[in-house]
């Protein structure tokens, strides 16, 4: 009876763990997707309203995923309060803050670091296509990994459970 | 620190420092100008001071706190909130409005395109204008501007730097208050220093506010959504201007106005402005004088030139 339960509790944990790797590797898509769907309502407010910086940040954080609003928030706050000289140190400062120990595909945090370098500087025109840019980027990175990721979960799902299975046999 | 604590918050690290460390009173400060490689100059209780870094204010030149290129970056970066290209619009007309209502001159090198200015590059002087609300300070005017509890079409003449905003911004406080609705076209984001579009200045309970909109427009506009009994719009002076003045005018709007000028004659030098005298399209005229403090007022006459008050 003993050794059914153990066998069972190996089976369970293996499975389990097969499939929160395979949560965490499709987390990092939606990710991806949802910083996509941030950088494309922070285009908006500066295309339809001229909305400066601090408001259209403050203004998209109500509508954005919800692990990442405490990153706008931030964001907005410090801009807002004027403590810092430009807007790239206030905004990096704020993704190494709350999205570093959030996200998990490092490539998102370059692109997020790269546009906050020339954001807010020359024309409308000209953040329309720095934020424009930094979708497109986003979008190969989900590109590429899109295949990658359905291939990951299902290896990890089986994975799981061989490793297990393999356990189980050796242990008995 | 109140009133002044949005100008605070533009001014560079430095400059804010000094201040602070000095304690001065933004409240008693009209005016700071800032120019590259230049001592700061700050209008404070009506006279002009040097910023100095050991005195605080001083009247001597010496020891006075020299204004970078590195400062004026920050100071641009602060009064644009970080977002240049949010006040693209603004910056073609040379100037920039804060919350609060102050507002803050730019010079440096234009960029042209076609005869007209596109951008600016390389600004390299700023003059921080701030905003007072003083409430109470048009009652008297009021008196005189009003027959039977109605407003009277009225426009106030003054230079710049009198206070005809301040006043203006009282008068429709009081127009409101006292049961006239009021429309108030805000180009400039002056009159009602409107954050997120709701006004930081009290401007009565009847007073519906068009922010960031062209005053020809906007009267337009405001006539066909808000039907007001009056309307205000501060610096009337273009063809544009005028025309929309007319246009509610006959449709029974009483209008309350701004002009620049140093008296109800010399509005005569603009031959849009001289139509509105010539037409009697108000009905009283209020000069305001800068003799010894902004806001005094010169004269109140009705729509023959007539003094009513002195």
């Amino acid at each position: 009876m003993l050794k059914i339960i153990g066998v069972l509790m190996i089976i369970a944990a293996g499975v389990s763990f097969g499939f929160s790797k395979a949560e965490k590797e499709q987390k990092r898509l939606e990710q991806g997707i949802a910083l996509k769907r941030m950088l494309y309502l922070l285009q908006g407010e500066i295309r339809y309203g001229f909305t400066p910086l601090p408001e259209a940040i403050a203004a998209i954080a109500g509508k954005t995923a919800e692990e990442f609003r405490p990153f706008l928030i931030q964001t907005a706050k410090q801009l807002e309060s004027h403590a810092e000289e430009s807007f790239s140190r206030v905004w990096n400062q704020a993704v190494r803050d709350q999205l570093k120990p959030q996200i998990i595909e490092t490539e998102f945090l370059e692109i997020l670091l790269s546009m906050g370098e020339t954001i807010g500087y020359l024309d409308q025109e000209m953040q329309e296509k720095t934020i424009g840019f930094a979708i497109e980027q986003i979008e190969d990175v989900i590109f590429q990994m899109k295949d990658q990721v359905i291939k990951n979960c299902r290896m990890y799902r089986s994975l799981g459970l061989s490793f297990s299975l393999l356990l189980v046999i050796i242990l008995i | 620190m109140k009133e002044g604590r949005e100008v605070f918050q533009i001014l560079p690290l430095n400059i804010r420092n000094i201040l602070q460390q000095f304690q001065l009173d933004m409240n008693r400060m009209q005016e700071i100008r800032l120019r590259i490689g230049q001592p700061v100059l700050i209008r404070y209780g009506y006279q002009e001071y040097f910023l100095s870094e050991r005195r605080g204010l001083s009247v001597t030149r010496e020891g006075a706190h020299i204004f970078t290129k590195e400062e004026l970056r920050q100071a641009v970066e602060y009064i644009s909130g970080y977002s240049l290209y949010a006040y693209e619009e603004q910056i073609k007309q040379g100037f920039i409005t804060i919350q609060g209502g102050h507002r803050v001159g730019l010079a440096g090198s234009a960029v042209m395109s076609e005869g007209k200015m596109k951008a600016m590059k390389h600004i390299s002087c700023l003059n921080i204008r701030i905003a007072h609300q003083i409430k109470g300070c048009a009652a008297r005017v009021y008196q005189k501007c009003q027959s039977e509890g109605k407003l009277l079409p009225t426009l106030l003449i003054s230079p710049p730097g009198c206070g005809k905003t301040t006043l203006l911004r009282d008068l429709i406080r009081i127009v409101s208050d006292k049961g006239q609705t009021i429309g108030v076209v805000d180009e400039r984001s002056e009159i009602g220093a409107a954050y997120q579009g709701v006004p930081q200045n009290d401007l009565g309970i009847r007073t519906d506010l068009l922010d960031g909109c062209s005053k020809s427009e906007g009267m337009n506009l405001l006539i066909r959504s808000m039907a007001p009994e009056v309307i205000a719009v501060d610096e009337v002076g273009t063809r544009e201007d005028v025309d929309a003045l007319f246009f509610c005018a006959f449709r029974g709007c009483t209008m309350l106005a701004t002009a620049h000028g140093k008296s109800r004659e010399s509005l005569l030098k603009n031959p849009y402005m001289k139509e509105t005298l010539e037409k009697k399209m108000f009905q009283r005229y209020v000069v305001l004088d800068h003799r010894e403090k902004p806001g005094e007022i010169k004269k109140i006459l009705d729509e023959n030139g007539v003094e009513l008050y002195a």
